[in-house]
């Protein structure tokens, strides 16, 4: 069974077409990096996946489930970590991961516990009783990282989960990520910090104005390019990603006032 | 100037934008409902304004002239600086706070909101009348222009100036004080009225006479306590002036010097909690962290026979809306509510109405009329969830279970609110009895419910986002209009079981009756709810979308 499996998956928006026929494969216990220029579809995509958007055409399945005939039990085996935030912010941390443990139906225990060392583990113990709204960007991202492994998802979605994380926060995500692909789980990532993607992921998917262009294994994708070779390393995931959405000679412009 | 047209193209904008979906025309449409209804009462309050001061102008009989006059001055007050305070009304919706970033000078924000505030249409319910007075007075009796156009004018400038620094204060102190610490409050400030009651409400027992005239004493005598707020100032000067007794300069000038410090007095406090307001970065200190952060909710927890998610919705909302101002200015505006109307009217009304006594009559006007103080929540009951919004449907839970929970958290709240009202009456008016205490109560509820019943479906039809952190919390104009229709139906059916059970002449009639309407009503809840999360669930984009507008 493939941990998440999409069928000429589509969103319009108006006449806009923001996800174009996705035939997606993600095999169970990959770290799947999803790659893309900016609006190109990658986070209208997380969202039909994770139920927050309804598509306007195709199927999808996570884990086997249908996101949309039966959304709650695919919910009930993913976690979420969106690229906007979805906390309440009116409340302290601890409560917002009680709220969280409780909608997915946790013992109290259970909640209490993990909850504890969550909050321990991202060092926001001593901001307990601070109310969400006061939390700094980062402590946002970190609750909001907290909130979607609370409950064990079997498969992860997180978009864009290291913007504005610190780099020890940041090697502290890593790790816990890699601990959970290790136990596992599937991790379905968008970022566009490709050190970071070429780190962790096994797999990529590159789109591309609503379209996919590339798939596959991260060695494979990188082996086929014609780029220049920099520093004796094979070709970069940089080179991959600028050949496939047309983004060389960017460099040379700028603002025609500074000339 | 160039800022201030820049705002109102901004404003604008927003609202044409607001046009492109096909309910924000309807809800502009329902905005334009009731601006005609708004208008309409207006120009009949104008018109009366107009009319009294004609003709008691032309007996000119002086005293009833200040009474006139005052009558104009307290209506235009209650709804300049009462009205939205009290019922969070203020729609001017402004982002002042965030054009913080761009260089203006505090005094240029300050001057910003004071326009946004004055601009607000609310504003067009009292402004006419003040201007029929004076029309009526210079056109149609030759006064003197620059008396009454100093006198009124003043008097407008002052109400709207604190109109303004009111919901500034309010939404400052409400956010500064926990829920916990504004019951205390209100808790104390409830025995000390109760004490001095009776003796208060004894000095008043001497006379009986019909109820109307019993009402103008009352507040006649409360305007003499209260001769130096602005609209006794304008009055009583304007009643010297236009005497035209040489000596009647001196008083005359004074009440204009008081009138134009009392403005200024407003301007000055307004700046001062604004500068402070922006230099805390908008939300007050204490409504954001601490106070009353991290308690147990030990109502909710121990629910446990419900589903988790209901269990998690409920707390959160409960959280959430003792932590909002609304919902603390609430907890500490409906007892002083109460007071007033105890205190004002108790006595007042002498006649039985359908048979039911005084007190009883009331009892039950109030408590309906508190229930108006849920409709900010019900029929906008998504306005705070921001980027939360996105939890119910990324979680996997039945949406049935999330308008359940929010609803819950909404009775529990008001449920504390009904419990004030209930204890403040008592101690204040007397015990209207067991029985009628039971009525007061299921007449709360089912107000309440039925306000859930349509609520459920508009809120999520017609969702706006609101800042937590200010007074103002209206909903859309379509909320508000159905706000009204729903409350003007539940008037009237508990009316006509009030009326069915003085038929009978037993006290548990009513009781009873109403415990059959909110069982019906209940039946009703149970049968839409599956309607309503299909409905919920089925506009989330729209929902997310309209939950993440900043402000
Ligand atoms: N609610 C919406 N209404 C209309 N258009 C939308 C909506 N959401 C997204 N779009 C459009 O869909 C396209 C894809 O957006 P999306 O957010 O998926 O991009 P993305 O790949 O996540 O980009 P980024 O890297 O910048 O986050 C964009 O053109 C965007 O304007
Ligand atoms: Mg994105």
């Amino acid at each position: 069974m493939h941990a998440i499996e999409t069928h000429d998956l589509s969103k319009r928006f108006g006449d806009v077409a923001a996800v174009d026929g996705l035939d997606l494969t993600v095999e169970a216990g990959t770290f799947f990096g999803f790659l893309g220029p900016n609006g190109a579809g990658k986070s209208t995509t997380i969202n039909m996946l994770t139920g927050l958007l309804a598509p306007s055409a195709g199927t999808a399945r996570i884990l086997g489930r249908d996101v949309v005939g039966e959304a709650v039990e695919a919910k009930r085996r993913i976690g979420v970590v969106p690229e906007q935030s979805a906390l309440f912010e009116r409340l302290t941390g601890p409560e917002y991961l009680r709220f969280v443990g409780r909608m997915y139906s946790m013992p109290r225990p259970t909640i209490d516990a993990r909850s504890a060392e969550l909050m321990e583990l991202m060092g926001l113990a001593d901001d307990g009783r601070k109310l969400i709204v006061d939390y700094s960007h980062g402590m946002r991202k970190k609750l909001s990282i907290s909130a979607a492994v609370i409950h064990e998802p079997r498969v992860l979605f997180l978009d864009e989960p290291f913007e504005g994380i610190d780099a020890v926060a940041s090697r502290l995500i890593r790790s816990i990520l890699q601990q959970m692909i290790a136990s596992g789980v599937t991790i379905f990532l968008t970022s566009h910090i490709l050190e970071i993607v070429e780190k962790l992921c096994s797999h990529v998917a590159i789109i591309h104005q609503g379209r996919l262009v590339a798939q596959g294994p991260l060695e494979e994708l990188r082996a086929g390019v014609e780029g220049p070779a920099t520093d004796g390393e094979p070709r970069s995931l940089e080179a991959l990603f600028l050949s496939l959405v047309g983004g060389e000679g960017t460099a040379e412009r700028g603002l025609s006032w500074l000339d | 100037m160039g800022r201030l047209l820049t705002l109102i193209w901004l404003k604008a904008r927003m609202w044409r934008h607001g046009l492109r979906s096909g309910t924000g025309v309807a809800d502009a449409a329902a905005g334009v409902a009731m601006s005609i209804l708004a208008l309409l009462f207006s120009l009949g309050m104008t018109a009366a304004a107009g009319a009294l001061l004609h003709y008691r102008l032309l007996a000119d009989d002086m005293d009833r002239v200040r009474i006139v006059l005052l009558a104009i001055g307290y209506y235009s007050a209650l709804f300049a600086v009462v009205v939205p305070v009290f019922f969070g009304l203020e729609r001017a919706g402004m982002p002042i706070r965030r054009l913080a970033v761009f260089p203006l000078s505090r005094g240029a924000l300050y001057r910003l909101s004071l326009f946004a505030s004055c601009a607000a249409g609310l504003h067009l319910l009292w402004l006419p009348s003040l201007l029929a007075a004076f029309l009526v007075a210079v056109v149609g009796h030759g006064a003197d222009p620059l008396a009454w156009g100093a006198f009124l004018g003043m008097l407008g400038c002052c109400l709207l100036v604190w109109c303004h620094t009111a919901l500034l204060i309010v939404q400052r102190l409400t956010a500064r004080r926990s829920a916990r610490e504004i019951l205390a409050i209100v808790a104390f400030a409830t025995l000390m009225i109760a004490s001095v009651t009776p003796a208060a409400i004894g000095s008043l027992e001497e006379e009986t006479e019909d109820g109307i005239s019993r009402i103008l004493e009352v507040l006649a005598g409360a305007a003499r306590a209260a001769s130096v707020l602005p609209p006794s100032l304008a009055a009583d000067g304007l009643v010297a002036a236009h005497a035209g007794y040489s000596d009647a300069l001196v008083p005359g000038l004074g009440s204009l010097g008081w009138l134009t410090a009392w403005t200024a007095a407003g301007v000055g406090l307004g700046f001062l909690v604004f500068a402070r307001g922006l230099r805390d970065g908008g939300a007050p200190p204490a409504s954001r962290s601490g106070a009353g952060a991290g308690r147990g909710l030990p109502g909710v927890d121990r629910l446990t026979w419900l589903p988790g998610a209901v269990r998690a919705v409920a707390a959160k909302e409960l959280r959430y809306l003792l932590r909002s101002t609304v919902g603390r200015f609430s907890l500490a505006m409906v007892p002083v509510i109460m007071i007033v109307v105890s205190l004002a009217f108790d006595k007042a009304i002498t006649t039985s109405f359908l048979g039911v006594d005084p007190t009883g009559v009331l009892f039950l006007g109030a408590m309906l009329y508190a229930s108006i103080f849920s409709s900010n929540s019900v029929f906008n009951a998504f306005a705070w969830e921001r980027g939360g919004m996105r939890t119910y449907f990324m979680f996997p839970v039945d949406p049935r279970h999330v308008i359940l929970g929010k609803n819950l958290g909404m009775w529990l709240y008001n449920a504390i609110i009904a419990a004030e009202c209930v204890i403040v009456f008592v101690l204040v008016a007397g015990s209207p009895g067991v029985a009628m205490i039971m009525s007061g109560w299921l007449t709360f509820a089912a107000a309440l419910l039925a306000a859930t019943l349509t609520g459920n479906f508009i809120s999520a039809a017609f969702p706006v986002s609101r800042d937590i952190s200010r007074v103002a919390n209206s909903p859309s104009q379509i909320g508000f209009l159905a706000s009204l229709v729903v409350l003007a139906t539940i008037a009237s059916m508990i009316g006509g079981l009030a009326a069915i059970a003085s038929l009978t002449g037993s006290l548990w009639v009513l009781p009873i009756l109403l415990t059959a309407l909110l069982t019906a009503e209940i039946g009703v809840y149970v049968a839409l709810l599956g309607t309503a999360a299909r409905f919920l669930a089925g506009r989330r984009e729209r929902l997310v979308r309209a939950a993440q507008v900043a402000l």
